[in-house]
């Protein structure tokens, strides 16, 4: 950014922000991302000691991945789909084309709202809520948590990023909206189907393939947690092999934002 | 100046939001799943471990252990995070000759070398004591009645195992802290926030046709 521009930025930033988190909406999320994460909080599988304090970091972490991190998706598909669309709609965004500010610096300010103070928000509070409820689970092992949370918070991303190119291209966000809900359940049956692939023909290329997507199986079967059918191992990557899906589930994540990016810069008229 | 305000004010009513989570959370009544009770002599100038239901399992950050102990002299109690074999292998390894290992000084010496296992440690002042304890990680647990005295010591004690969804203590403290704060914060900003709707408001009932 040059000099002189970070003002309109913060303007753009700052009306982004109060049409994203009208009050009580950050409020809200907040009051229930405290509370869940320690409702859904769960030592329930871990009954020996032998278990160690990495996976016993994993698994604490992934418990409480459930119902806290659908609300978080709820969040963000909001702020994208209804958020963006309604300022294309409404022509908000044409009102900040007239700013001295290049256009990606436009689509940056409403992204930092839209995903970054929510992923912000989200993450402070269920880290900080796990190192109370559990400090010498968390402390020695934060790789590992912060590891569980990129692996799971890819495909959220990535369906985001899809979302905001279809509101992009459509200059509407309900259908952008309906698309990223459908895909997300769609994506949750897929799974449950390389799963069963895998388990019927006893090989792990299913759950590589998804892993792709959903780098959260690759990192549970690298814990012994997916991966396992009926007592037999089918896939136990390594971690060099995690950190491959995991890098690669990104990289496509990053590349849709980036056309997201060019389009909103070269071909995005009003 | 005014965005600033809103800006601390909206911290503010987000640590608002979360300190009425915690209190919520706080709130929450433990579950008990277990119980137990005993009676106990202590020799001079020895330790013993008295068998409880938790002794043979794991406690996890979300179990608490409530116990209630009564000695008719002056006793050390310890909840230690190790299984009481743990204690006897390690008196064991660290004494080749043959040795009482029950007695009070391996005991030290152990407490000495490993104090990272010690969860709790108190003192039965010859009345009755009483504590609760959770755990922070995944960690076996162990009851110590340690008599340093040259004389016998009677002691009675009873506690229970409880399921929690948080520590309560932990959270109360921290929902005390977060609410009064988040409120100081977002104060100003409620007020301006007030102020502006009382006023559009009376605006609006100003410019109505009559």
């Amino acid at each position: 950014m040059q000099k002189g521009k970070g003002r309109p930025f913060l303007e753009v930033f700052a009306s982004a922000l109060h049409e994203d988190y009208r009050f009580p909406i950050l409020e809200t999320f907040a009051f229930l991302y405290a509370l869940g994460t320690f409702v859904f909080a769960s030592f329930a599988s871990m009954t020996s000691i032998s278990v160690t304090g990495e996976l016993t970091a994993y698994s604490l972490t992934s418990s409480l991945l459930g119902t806290p991190l659908f609300i978080f998706i709820i969040l963000i598909f909001k702020n994208i789909a209804y958020g963006l669309g309604s300022d294309i709609e409404k022509g908000i965004i044409q009102t900040f084309f007239s700013y001295p500010l290049k256009r990606r610096w436009i689509l940056s300010a409403k992204i930092l709202s839209a995903l970054g103070v929510a992923l912000l928000l989200f993450l402070s509070i269920q880290i900080s809520a796990i190192y109370v409820l559990a400090p010498d689970v968390v402390a020695p092992y934060l790789g590992t948590v912060l590891l569980t949370y990129a692996a799971n918070l890819s495909f959220p991303l990535l369906i985001a990023g899809i979302m905001l190119l279809v509101t992009l291209v459509l200059r509407r966000g309900g259908l952008a909206l309906v698309l990223g809900i459908v895909l997300f359940f769609a994506f949750g049956i897929i799974q449950s189907l390389a799963m069963f692939v895998a388990s019927a023909t006893n090989s792990p290329s299913t759950l590589q393939i998804i892993s792709v997507i959903l780098p959260y199986i690759v990192l549970g079967s690298y814990y012994q947690i997916s991966g396992t059918f009926g007592g037999s191992v089918l896939w136990t990557p390594t971690f060099t092999e995690v950190l491959l899906y995991l890098g690669a589930s990104y990289a496509i994540v990053a590349s849709l934002f980036f056309v997201a990016y060019l389009y909103f810069s070269r071909r995005f008229g009003l | 100046m005014r965005r600033w305000r809103i800006i601390l004010g909206r911290g503010g009513t987000i640590l608002l939001a979360i300190g009425l989570a915690l209190l919520l959370v706080s709130l929450i009544p433990a579950a008990q799943i277990g119980n137990f009770s005993g009676t106990w002599i202590v020799q001079p100038e020895r330790f013993d471990t008295p068998y409880t239901p938790f002794s043979e399992r794991v406690v996890t950050p979300q179990q608490g252990l409530h116990i209630t102990a009564t000695a008719n002299s002056t006793l050390n109690v310890y909840l230690l995070e190790v299984k009481s074999q743990t204690i006897y292998r390690w008196i064991n390894e660290h004494h080749l000759e043959p040795i009482d290992s029950s007695n009070v000084t391996y005991l030290e010496e152990f407490l000495t070398s490993n104090p990272e296992s010690i969860g709790w440690q108190n003192e039965i002042p010859n009345e009755n004591i009483e504590f609760e304890y959770v755990p922070t990680k995944i960690t076996n647990t162990t009851l110590v009645f340690s008599n340093p005295s040259s004389h016998f010591i009677h002691v009675e004690y009873e506690g229970s195992i409880t399921a929690l969804v948080a520590p309560r203590s932990k959270v109360q403290t921290l929902a005390q802290w977060t609410i009064p704060i988040g409120f100081v914060l977002a104060l100003p900003w409620l007020i301006d926030l007030w102020r502006v709707r009382t006023r559009r408001r009376g605006s609006q009932l100003q410019t109505k046709p009559t």
